[in-house]
């Protein structure tokens, strides 16, 4: 599906059924504005229900610098849509991350843990500042010191929001259609209720 | 079927009282015959007097249909602009060279002839701006008239437009269907009856029937006359 026919589709959708004056032919251009949106909506739903998930998951490959922590995931490239800035950075937890050896690695959520000792039968990670820190598994840690990242490049299969309608899955047009929809009627939410 | 230039002269000035006639069968062969200054009486009323207002009552008309955008005549009058770039000047002649009059009609991309739609100026301004971010990978085909120029979102659109040229030749036929022959009668006969004061009374029955003719070219932009529009008058 191209981007023009998920308008079309939006608009015929929105039009159907209703009464003259038909207004939406008319709103083409506020329904494009909204289709970046609807993308996130879709993606942010996708993300959150197991059966759908991985029609919007995809393989990143991220190289770790120096201190062992990886570049920025914006700039992270996905392995099917081939796009940069799309993935979803809790998206990772509902993923997983490993390490160039295959090892899983183990989400941790604060950065206090991180640097603290965890069972070192585990890998670690920690989402920080747009990056991934990692942390290898078999080595104690008892201070930020002690830490030794794991051998990169890591590859971190996550959720993401895909950029171009074109990469959304025939599986999830039509849920994308009514996305939009939703978007375009419901105008304005309060960001905590979004 | 045609309206020639001789048979409505010929109106206007029977209706003027212009026509010779000492007896029936001379003022029928003075007005059968072409106009000329012996089938008149003159000196008031002579033909070539009535060239000018006829091609003023023609323009009249001819401007009132290429004002009325839904018009099925404004085939006759039918041009085309050269390719217009966003932001053009719309200009003052269409590709023939004559003079561009009235509302634009169907305005199209230059490249794959697909109908733009009228839109706002913010719609248009909004997609020019944010093409390349909020609105990238979209087609949208859409245009708005702001003052003398056109604003649009293709690379370069065509406008169809009506043209006229005022005719410099009073003989054959009046490019018009023939239903505004009564009508271009009137409206001569009004321009011309003012000449007399003692013509109030014809001046004022060919000034109604004139406006009325005006009227009904006018009505065919009403949309419960003639077609229904449902939200894009110029939608592919």
């Amino acid at each position: 599906m191209t981007v023009d026919e998920l308008i079309e589709r939006a608009k015929r959708r929105l039009n159907a059924g209703q009464p003259q004056p038909h207004v939406w032919p008319d709103s083409e251009i506020d329904i494009g504005a909204c289709v970046t949106d609807a993308l996130r909506q879709l993606s942010e739903r996708v993300m959150r229900d197991s059966e759908l998930r991985a029609w919007l998951q995809q393989d990143y490959a991220v190289n770790l610098g120096a201190n062992g922590e990886s570049t920025d995931l914006l700039t992270a490239t996905g392995s099917v849509t081939g796009q940069v800035g799309e993935i979803i950075l809790e998206g990772m937890d509902f993923g997983l991350v490993r390490d160039a050896e295959n090892n899983v690695l183990v989400p941790l959520m604060h950065y206090a843990d991180f640097v603290r000792p965890q069972p070192t039968v585990y890998g670690y990670y920690l989402k920080k500042n747009r990056v991934v820190a990692t942390r290898a598994k078999g080595v104690a840690v008892n201070s930020p010191a002690d830490i030794l990242s794991v051998l990169g490049p890591i590859t971190i299969t996550a959720s993401f929001t895909p950029k171009n309608v074109s990469d959304v899955p025939l599986d999830l047009e039509d849920d994308l259609v009514g996305d939009l929809c939703d978007v375009v009627t419901r105008k304005i939410v309060n960001a905590d209720a979004a | 079927m045609a309206i020639t230039f001789d048979r409505v002269i010929q109106q206007v000035l029977n209706r003027l009282g212009a026509v010779v006639g000492t007896n029936p069968a001379q003022a029928d062969s003075n007005y059968a015959a072409p106009p000329s200054t012996s089938t008149v009486t003159g000196p008031d009323f002579v033909p070539s007097q009535v060239q000018d207002p006829l091609a003023a009552s023609i323009g009249e008309i001819v401007e009132c249909i290429a004002s009325t955008p839904r018009h099925p005549e404004r085939q006759r009058f039918f041009d085309v602009t050269g390719s217009l770039a966003n932001q053009a000047a719309i200009p003052q002649v269409g590709n023939s060279g004559s003079r561009i009059i009235g509302v634009p009609g169907f305005v199209r991309d230059a490249s794959d002839s697909r109908a733009c739609l009228p839109a706002t100026l913010d719609a248009v301004r909004s997609y020019n701006r944010f093409s390349a971010s909020v609105y990238s990978g979209m087609s949208f085909y859409l245009y708005a008239i702001n003052g003398g120029r056109i604003e649009h979102t293709r690379t370069n659109v065509v406008m169809e437009v009506c043209v006229y040229t005022r005719p410099t030749i009073f003989t054959g036929n009046i490019a018009l269907d023939d239903w505004h022959e009564g009508g271009l009668a009137s409206g001569t006969v009004a321009k011309l009856a003012l000449k007399e004061s003692m013509f109030q009374s014809l001046y004022d029955a060919a000034n109604t029937e004139w406006q009325a003719h005006l009227t009904e070219i006018r009505n065919y932009g009403n949309p419960d006359l003639y077609g229904k529009v449902t939200a894009a008058p110029a939608s592919a």
